[in-house]
């Protein structure tokens, strides 16, 4: 078997390593000219240059040292890494141990033609491996020697096939984004600018400002605040399509190979054996338009990236999901029949939601009257939503057993369906207080692993006659 | 006659069914009690504090500093009567070949069910309280959770701990 040398990365590390502390040196630099304002512009200027340029440097110098005592080596069994300037260390990964091999390019790397390798092994952060600055064919390379496929190349097995893709295109993209509720979160970061903006503003400005604002009419206010909000709207949709666009998911014998974006392209493959649960999510917006988006649990892995390791998939129609699953992850499915919640447990939603709901009520109201305003009884129209959200959670709440498979559904806000099959579930929980007990309802608690720690998927209130019979399919002794 | 038979039927209507068979150790009860007496004397210096420092400043009135004494008071028969009694009857375990079972709950009682090939390890654990009754409590860690089982007699507790770190090796299915 041919051993690979021990080598460097790529040169470019260096640049790419500089370039990325670029905006802080920026701003350090720039608020030490501030600091020698008094002296004149030329003065301003010299020590911008003078910090900026030493920073740089500097980081250049570091990032030059760690390229240079930085080496791997590969071979179709491990690989290996070496490094430290004072303090060497030296690291080797066997392929059985490997989970996941995530390949990551952005802009600057895709501009030289390089990418940032990920490997992944069970456990804590510090079993894993970045190569930041690889060619493409070196990437593909230890890929294959990783996955064992030299093997496969040598022995003349032919080349493992791709058994089943999925796509997100065209129309489906832009529905996504325009579905993902992403604005109001944009809209809320450019309101937080805007007020920041407003506090670092000289207050004579302000209050000129505000002396033509008594001026401008309200139509015209209300009329800024809704483009401001449909411009926040269109760039969350344009942001979401740029991050999602080509996103595409292969399914192979031993594992599922997702790929997205554009301007940063992510490739993440994740081994079958560690996906411990699906979600299919349906978002308050998106659920009245049949819609839902497919997330997964994955044990193991470092806590980054979380969100997007565990996306299966941005955006689905409810009725397809059964489809792509059994293209993709046949092991799972949505149930066609569900068990409902009993409606004695009505009455236990209701009371869950209206009391934090009343408490919250009299004190705006307390609070309103206490100004003098009035009208604070109009607060406990929050009841109503309370109301309907209570009783939606009611009804959609249920739960099914499916040979191997628990199928959990509840609402928060948007609705969930939780598939975990039975190998998966670490342990199992029936919770009862005593008017539970009366009323012969339960609440399980189904507990899995995920990244970074292990997720519960609680249901309340179910018929105890159900609960138990959960429990005895997933004890091993009835 | 009429009235004990409805108390006996409401019993075990707030009983949960299949109760796992084992109990702990009786001398749990005098761990708990003694551990409500302290939290109740820290509660009553709290309280002390409180009326001494605290009342008089702003809105706040000797009114308030009585309910501070009602208070603690008011836990003293909870923590050291009501709770480890309904501790003790509801705490309950069993070990079986292939799986754990455990029971507790003050009021709200939670009953888990840990199979043996997803027990990662066992560990035992004694404060000094449970040390000078001659107990200890034995953890049993999923990959999810830790599930504890308090106030074992020692030698029962080692005794469990091989047992159940012998059966968790077995293992056939995957993660």
């Amino acid at each position: 078997m041919k051993m690979s040398e021990y080598v460097r990365q790529h040169p470019l590390l260096i640049v790419i390593d500089s370039l990325r502390g670029l905006p802080s040196y920026l701003g350090v630099a720039i608020v030490a000219s501030i600091g020698r304002s008094g002296q004149g512009i030329g003065q301003m200027g010299l020590v911008f240059l003078a910090v900026f340029g030493g920073l740089l440097l500097l980081n250049m110098l570091f990032s030059a040292l760690g390229w240079f005592y930085f080496y791997y080596r590969y071979d179709s069994g491990h690989i290996h890494i070496r490094k430290g300037i004072v303090f060497k260390s030296e690291r080797s990964i066997k392929r059985e141990r490997v989970q996941s091999i995530n390949v990551y390019t952005n802009i600057l790397q895709r501009a030289v033609g390089l990418a940032t390798m990920q490997i992944k092994t069970a456990g804590t952060d510090e079993t894993e491996v970045n190569l930041r600055a690889l060619n493409l064919a070196e990437v593909e390379s230890i890929r294959i020697h990783l996955k064992g496929g030299i093997d496969r190349l040598e022995s003349g097995e032919p080349e493992e096939n791709v058994i089943a893709t999925e796509k997100l295109e065209g129309r489906n993209l832009w529905l996504a984004g325009a579905t993902s509720g992403r604005f109001l979160v944009l809209f809320s970061v450019i309101a937080f600018l805007a007020s920041q903006i407003f506090a670092y503003m000289p207050d004579t400005f302000l209050n000129i400002i505000f002396a033509e604002l008594v001026e401008v009419p309200l139509e015209f206010l209300a009329i800024a605040l809704a483009v401001l909000l449909i411009l926040s709207y269109v760039l969350s949709i344009v942001v979401f399509v740029i991050q999602y666009a080509r996103f595409r998911v292969d399914r192979y014998q031993d594992r599922l190979e997702i790929r997205w974006g554009i301007l940063k392209q992510n490739h993440v493959s994740i081994g079958l054996h560690r996906i411990q649960a699906l979600t299919v999510q349906e978002g308050l917006i998106r659920q009245p338009l049949g819609l839902s988006s497919l997330f997964m649990e994955v044990a193991g892995g470092g806590s980054e990236d979380q969100e997007q390791i565990s996306m299966l998939h941005p955006l689905l129609p409810f009725k397809d999901v059964n489809r792509f699953l059994e293209n993709i992850l046949p092991e799972y499915e949505i149930p066609d029949d569900m068990t409902f919640l009993p409606s004695r447990s009505r009455i236990r939603y209701i009371i869950r939601t209206s009391i934090p709901t009343i408490i919250v009520a009299a004190a705006i109201w307390h609070t309103v009257n206490g100004v003098g305003i009035g009208f604070g009884w109009l607060s406990l129209l929050l009841l109503i939503p309370a109301l309907v959200l209570a009783l939606s959670r009611h009804s959609n709440g249920a739960s099914s057993l499916d040979g191997r498979q628990l199928t959990l559904r509840f609402r928060d806000i948007n609705r969930y369906h939780v598939l975990i099959k039975r190998p998966h579930l670490q342990s199992f929980t029936l919770n009862a207080d005593p008017i539970q007990r009366y009323k012969d309802l339960r609440t399980v608690n189904a507990p899995v692993l995920s990244s970074p720690s292990a997720k519960y998927f609680q249901l309340k209130d179910i018929d105890a006659a159900e609960a138990l019979r959960i429990w005895r399919w997933y004890s091993k002794s009835s | 006659m009429e009235m004990t038979v409805g108390l006996e039927e409401l019993r075990q209507r707030l009983r949960l069914e299949n109760e796992p068979k084992e109990k702990i150790d009786q001398r749990a009860w005098k761990v708990w009690t003694i551990n409500g007496f302290v939290s109740f004397l820290i509660l009553m210096g709290l309280a002390l504090a409180f009326n001494n420092y605290a009342v008089g400043i702003m809105f706040i009135t000797e009114f308030h500093g009585l309910l501070a004494y009602a208070i603690a008071l008011l836990y003293a028969p909870y923590g050291m009567a009501v709770a480890p009694w309904l501790a003790m009857r509801f705490w309950r375990f069993e070990v079986r070949e292939e799986e754990l079972e455990t029971q507790h709950g003050i009021f709200i009682i939670r009953r888990h069910l840990i199979p043996m090939i997803r027990v990662q390890h066992v560990d035992t654990e004694h404060g000094p309280l449970m040390r000078y009754f001659g107990l200890a409590t034995l953890y049993v860690t999923t990959a999810a959770t830790r599930f504890p089982i308090p106030a074992l007699p020692k030698e029962r507790a080692e005794e469990l701990r091989g047992e159940i770190s012998a059966l968790a090796r077995v293992s056939d299915e995957d993660v």
